[in-house]
């Protein structure tokens, strides 16, 4: 897409984005704050599957270590939320950067293990009672208030909003910005031959290493977001059916188009609300959900979000074309070039 | 492989229509978020999930006594309105959970149909194989409402109506309350739910109260906390007046500190530590922590020796295990063995074996009736019977789970033990079973404490409403029910409440199972 | 409660736990035995293995149990959807994908999973109490020496298993499918050129092993709880007995699954904490990627 047409894109979404949700109820208000926190979790599988080209099951886990940081320290240690994110986004990087030492070696497959056992492992160990209560609650949950930003206590629905929709907006141009510079191309291009990027002299392991930990930690901040959206937090919300679903849906949208990420989170909020509106049980979300994703994979392999942008792409590139020819300056690495991991096809 | 030019096109085709859907889905959700309207939906909505199978029968709206009639149904035929839906959206992970993704609830077919109700709608409404969604009531007859009205309690005044106040969930024709049901998952709480609606279907028949009828918006929390703080936050968008006879093991600690410090009351629950922390709260049922010092006092009774303890791994049972272990401490009897279990522990073969290895001589449980099945199971397998004593034992659906071990089994419980066969001609005991066997047969055999719990929070709500002496809001609703003084609503001996924080029951009755029927044998135990 | 309560030292509990661990161990190595046979012939970990015996065993239910018919024939039933659903899983969504990554194939397996699991819930009731089909009594007798007593429906699980794993290794070994079903293991391209037709060898796979789930879904159901979701719990530990088994041949499988039940058992002797069970199986884990993977060592073939 040209940078005119994206930025004209962007800024109408901008607008929508803060402008509609303040005539709606505070029950959509927090719909789509919570589906914000959620496309913060598919940023962060956006962003590892982008650069290493893994698919994590875990992501759940990672978040867990923000939102219980979060809740430990905030509930029962009184300490300030501005402090206990950071440590909770930073504890979560470490847990990352654990989770990618096994994965250097593994491939695709393997790894797929190592993320399903990883999540029920925190899941069904860390966070049971008995094992680390002082972190996990016991069998209590934390209850964490809100926090004031500059000055300004979140407890209103709208100014919460915006709060996360400007940390999302952040996060995501953060991701992006770091995808199309020179070092994300590079990134992108040895995820696919990693002899080259030896020869490079890249350090992949390094790189690796960096990209679960960038990944976690984003969960890592979804999960703080999380603890203070709902007001509690108790185990049960972090397990391994929660990272499998973010990860369908992730996969569903296109996990190497950063649209993607909000696409994902509002799907999975507001997908099962229309259900409901429509009269029809929501457990057919999931059902859905389930058939979207076999039939995307078949049929839009690169993900809904990603594939439309393509298209939309080149459509507008072809009107500007036969409007004006314009030599192609800006490099354009294709970034969808299909995630290939394992030996077998 | 198809060619990839057919592919092109299918991906194209795909990608168009969802993109269409989206916007048209997304504009009318647009348009519906705006401005949420008070959805009309006809008392005794139809509930299209899981066990408790069965359409409701609501009975039909019957034309209020009092009302210029039918503006229930009112509106447009077109409105068929969900709402009774839940909201299990759950940013977080509403997908991927296998189980739990919301269920739903059906919709209320809204379907025009004025008036005429009949008392006995339920047998018209009802309709064969449950899970669809609501029929529309067969019109029977004229409205012969008043004719069958079987409930004891009377009707609200009839002329008395007093102003709505919409806000709060008072509107001309509805008052509407809410409740968070873990009704998929692990646990099925759907038969709180319909045991309430049961009560309120009762209450309208017989003309509802102060010229209203009583509804129950209710909303899965599918075991998953966030889901059930989505659910607090579905329910007070669609303006309740106060959350009555809610069950959701998994939220409702901290949604009750949420829903009260929103200035909602909370009626009847779980009995959490916070639902005894707040004046808005009014729990019917001893607190959990008290139902373990009573197991712990009462072990003593039974003479138990050498217990070995099992407790699940559900964040409300806390209390009452420390409770338990407490008492037993005070009473000089020493556990051999305490062993923690996750709720979806499949075989408990390794428990009983190193219990009996510790030289258990007797076991005391807190579990959830499905993993009771579980542990009677490997008890029997493993021939280890001894005395057991267990807190919430008596469901029937799952005593059919249990096998012959369970014969024998102690119980407590703080209300009357509907099953026993000594209660049933109690007439609070025929009321209560009268009504779930009315309107929702198929959930009668999965009554247990919590259910009755839940039934006595709907009669001490509509009670508290009737004491109102003007306006109805929640704060007069507050104030109503602490006005309720030795209050007896049936299946527990009294209620009262005061103003501040309440904790009305302290009292046990002894239970135990005789051959697959649960006796009383000591009542009016306090502690 | 930070510490386990029971730091007592039961190893007297051993010949006991022994026999309770490879009771469970049965039950992940017959789940694991048409998983592996999947994997190893069309290469993809199917995700939905444990959702598709769940899915069988509700027919089987609905046969035997809603409708009355006798236990064998719902068991047959239950069979014959199981190769239905793993011919169609295989048919409609594995074989369009050809030439795609694995990792693609292993989330189409999870997108049938959802779809599956839903509409069990949907069918039959997401949480409502079913009664299993039992084929086998739950009577049993003690075993000497130990004080465990051992049902026949536990023992049928553990003797199915192991006759599923000879079976299909005799199959792989001593006829032509089998034959067949190790050349396209080996590499697909080279077996075309021999005049195997792949696709059919894959179908045939996915067929046999979703047929074994489904045998194993009838078996494992009156042991564990019957729903919607218990059993794909049961699968993913099965993932994890076959990784212990190197993935590489059927009864190795078993013994992985083995192994896995007894470490998942023996750490009730010490610890009263529910999740140990959990913490075990991943230290296993970890443990047995980094013996696969280990720098140096002779990479495992991925198939």
């Amino acid at each position: 897409m040209s940078a005119r047409a994206r930025r004209v894109g962007l800024l109408v979404v901008a607008v929508i984005a803060i402008a509609w949700p303040a005539i709606l109820s505070d029950y959509s208000r927090s719909l789509a704050t919570d589906g914000l926190i959620s496309g913060l979790i598919v940023l962060s599988l956006v962003l590892l599957t982008g650069f290493v080209g893994q698919i994590s099951f875990c992501q759940y886990s990672f978040a867990a270590v923000g939102a219980f940081t979060v809740g430990s320290l905030v509930a029962a240690h009184h300490w300030s939320f501005w402090l206990a994110m950071p440590l909770g986004v930073f504890g979560a990087a470490v847990v990352g950067a654990l989770v990618g030492i096994p994965a250097l070696r593994l491939s695709g497959l393997f790894l797929t293990i190592l993320t399903v056992a990883v999540a029920l492992f925190f899941d069904r160990f860390i966070l049971a009672s008995g094992t680390w209560d002082a972190f996990s609650g016991g069998l209590s949950s934390f209850v964490v208030g809100r926090p004031s930003f500059l000055g300004v206590h979140l407890d209103t629905s709208y100014r919460f909003y915006l709060f996360v929709l400007g940390t999302f907006s952040l996060c995501s141009l953060g991701v992006w910005n770091f995808r199309r510079g020179k070092t994300g191309r590079v990134l992108r291009a040895i995820r696919d031959a990693e002899v080259a990027a030896s020869t490079l002299g890249i350090n992949l392991t390094a790189w690796k290493l960096a990209a679960f930990a960038t990944s976690a930690a984003l969960a890592g901040l979804a999960g703080a977001l999380l603890a203070v959206s709902i007001g509690s937090v108790s185990t049960g919300g972090y397990d391994l059916v929660h990272s499998l679903g973010v990860a369908a849906v992730a996969t569903v949208m296109g996990v190497n188009s950063v649209a993607s990420a909000a696409a994902g989170g509002l799907f999975l909020v507001f997908g099962p609300e229309i259900l409901r509106h429509l009269g029809v049980s929501s457990q057919w979300f999931n059902l859905i959900t389930g058939a979207l994703l076999i039939v995307q994979l078949i049929v839009t392999p690169d993900g809904m979000v990603t594939d439309f942008q393509h298209k939309l792409g080149h459509l507008l590139r072809h009107r500007a074309a036969r409007k004006a020819p314009v030599p192609a300056t800006e490099l354009d690495v294709r970034d969808d070039v299909p995630v290939r991991t394992g030996v077998r096809s | 492989m198809g060619s990839s030019s057919v592919r092109e096109r299918i991906a194209i085709v795909f990608m168009t229509l969802s993109v269409v859907a989206t916007l048209v889905l997304g504009g009318a959700l647009a348009a519906q978020l705006g401005h949420p309207r008070q959805q009309v939906v006809q008392v005794g909505e139809a509930s299209a999930t899981s066990s408790g199978g069965g359409v409701s029968a609501g009975d039909a709206s019957a034309a209020a006594p009092t009302d210029t009639g039918s503006a229930t149904a009112a509106g447009a035929p077109g409105d068929a309105a969900s709402s009774a839906g839940q909201a299990a959206s759950g940013g977080t992970g509403g997908t991927g959970s296998p189980t739990a993704a919301g269920s739903s609830t059906g919709t209320a077919a809204g379907a025009g149909g004025t008036a005429a109700g009949s008392g006995t709608a339920a047998g018209a409404g009802r309709s064969a194989a449950g899970r669809t969604t609501a029929t529309t009531r067969a019109p029977s007859g004229p409205a012969a409402a008043a004719g069958k009205a079987p409930a004891p309690g009377a009707p609200g005044a009839v002329g008395d109506k007093g102003p709505d106040s919409p806000d709060e969930g008072v509107t001309g024709d509805f008052i509407t309350v809410g409740g968070i049901f873990d009704e998929t998952g692990p646990v099925d709480a759907t038969v709180e739910r319909d045991v309430v609606r049961s009560y309120f279907n009762q209450v309208n028949a017989a003309g509802g109260v102060k010229g209203r009828k009583l509804r129950l918006l209710d909303c899965d929390s599918a075991f998953d906390p966030s889901r059930a703080h989505q659910c607090s936050q579905r329910l007070l968008s669609q303006k309740i007046m106060g959350m009555v006879g809610w069950t959701s093991p998994s939220g409702e600690e901290p949604e009750t500190k949420f829903l009260t410090s929103q200035g909602v009351p909370v009626i009847g629950g779980l009995s959490v530590p916070a639902q005894f922390q707040s004046p808005l709260a009014f729990p019917t049922m001893a607190s959990l922590e008290l139902h373990g010092t009573a197991m712990g006092h009462h072990a003593k009774d039974l003479g138990v020796e050498a217990p070995g303890v099992i407790i699940v791994n559900v964040n409300f049972i806390a209390p009452l295990k420390d409770a338990m272990l407490k008492a037993l401490q005070q009473e000089g009897i020493k556990p051999v063995d305490i062993e923690q279990v996750d709720i979806t522990k499949a075989d408990y073969s390794d428990i009983i074996v190193k219990m009996r290895a510790a030289g258990a001589k007797s076991i005391l449980a807190g579990l959830d009736p499905f993993s009771y099945a579980r542990m009677f199971q490997a008890m029997e397998r493993q021939n280890f019977k001894v005395p057991t004593l267990g807190f919430g034992l008596d469901k029937k659906s799952a005593n059919d789970a249990y096998g012959s071990f369970i014969d024998g089994a102690e119980s407590l419980i703080p209300f009357k033990e509907a099953f026993d066969p000594g209660s049933a001609n109690d007439p609070d005991v025929q009321e209560y079973f009268g009504a779930v066997q009315r309107y929702f047969p198929n959930q009668a055999k999965s009554l247990d404490v919590y259910t009755e719990a839940q039934w006595v929070a709907a009669k001490v709500f509509v009670e508290g409403l009737k004491r109102i002496p003007g306006a109805i809001t929640r704060q007069s609703l507050v104030a109503a029910l602490n006005t309720l003084k030795d209050f007896k609503p049936g299946l527990i001996p009294s209620v009262t409440y005061t103003p501040g924080n309440h904790d009305p029951n302290h009292c046990f009755n002894w239970i135990h199972n005789v051959k697959g029927a649960w006796k009383t044998y000591a009542t009016n135990k306090c502690f | 409660m930070g510490l386990p309560a029971v730091l007592g030292v039961n190893f007297h509990l051993t010949p006991g736990y022994t026999v309770i661990g490879i009771v469970l161990g049965g039950v992940y190595a017959l789940a694991a035995v048409g998983l592996v046979l999947i994997y190893r012939v069309s290469g993809v970990l199917n995700f939905a293995h444990g959702a598709v015996a769940m899915f069988a065993t509700f027919t089987a239910y609905e046969v035997s149990t809603v409708k009355g018919a006798p236990g064998w024939i719902g068991a047959i039933v239950a069979i014959a959807v199981g190769a239905a659903l793993g011919f169609a899983i295989e048919y409609f969504t594995i074989r369009p994908l050809h030439g795609r990554p694995a990792l693609v194939k292993v989330v189409v397996t999870i997108g049938w999973l959802l779809v599956l699991q839903t509409a069990a819930g949907l069918i039959w009731g997401a949480t409502a109490y079913h009664q299993p089909v039992r084929l086998v009594s739950r009577d049993g007798f003690r075993l000497v020496g130990t004080d465990v007593t051992v049902g026949y429906d536990q023992l049928t699980t553990v003797i199915v298993a192991l006759i599923f794993a000879l079976a299909v290794a005799a199959l792989l070994r001593y006829t032509t499918l089998g034959n067949a079903m190790r050349a396209v293991a080996d590499n697909p391209d080279t077996a075309r050129l021999w005049g195997i037709s792949v696709n059919r060898v894959t179908a045939a796979s996915w067929m046999v092993g979703s047929a074994m789930a489904a045998v194993a879904g009838v078996l494992i159901t009156p042991l564990i709880a019957f729903d919607t979701f218990s059993l794909t719990v049961v699968v993913i530990y099965a993932f994890t007995a076959a990784l212990i088994g190197r993935l590489s041949s059927l009864p190795m499988t078993v013994v992985g699954g083995f192994l896995l039940g007894l470490a998942q058992t023996y750490p009730r002797m010490f610890s009263s904490l529910s999740g140990t069970a959990d913490a075990v199986t991943f230290a296993l884990v970890l443990l047995t990627l980094g013996v696969l993977f280990r720098p140096g060592g002779r990479k495992v073939r991925v198939v």
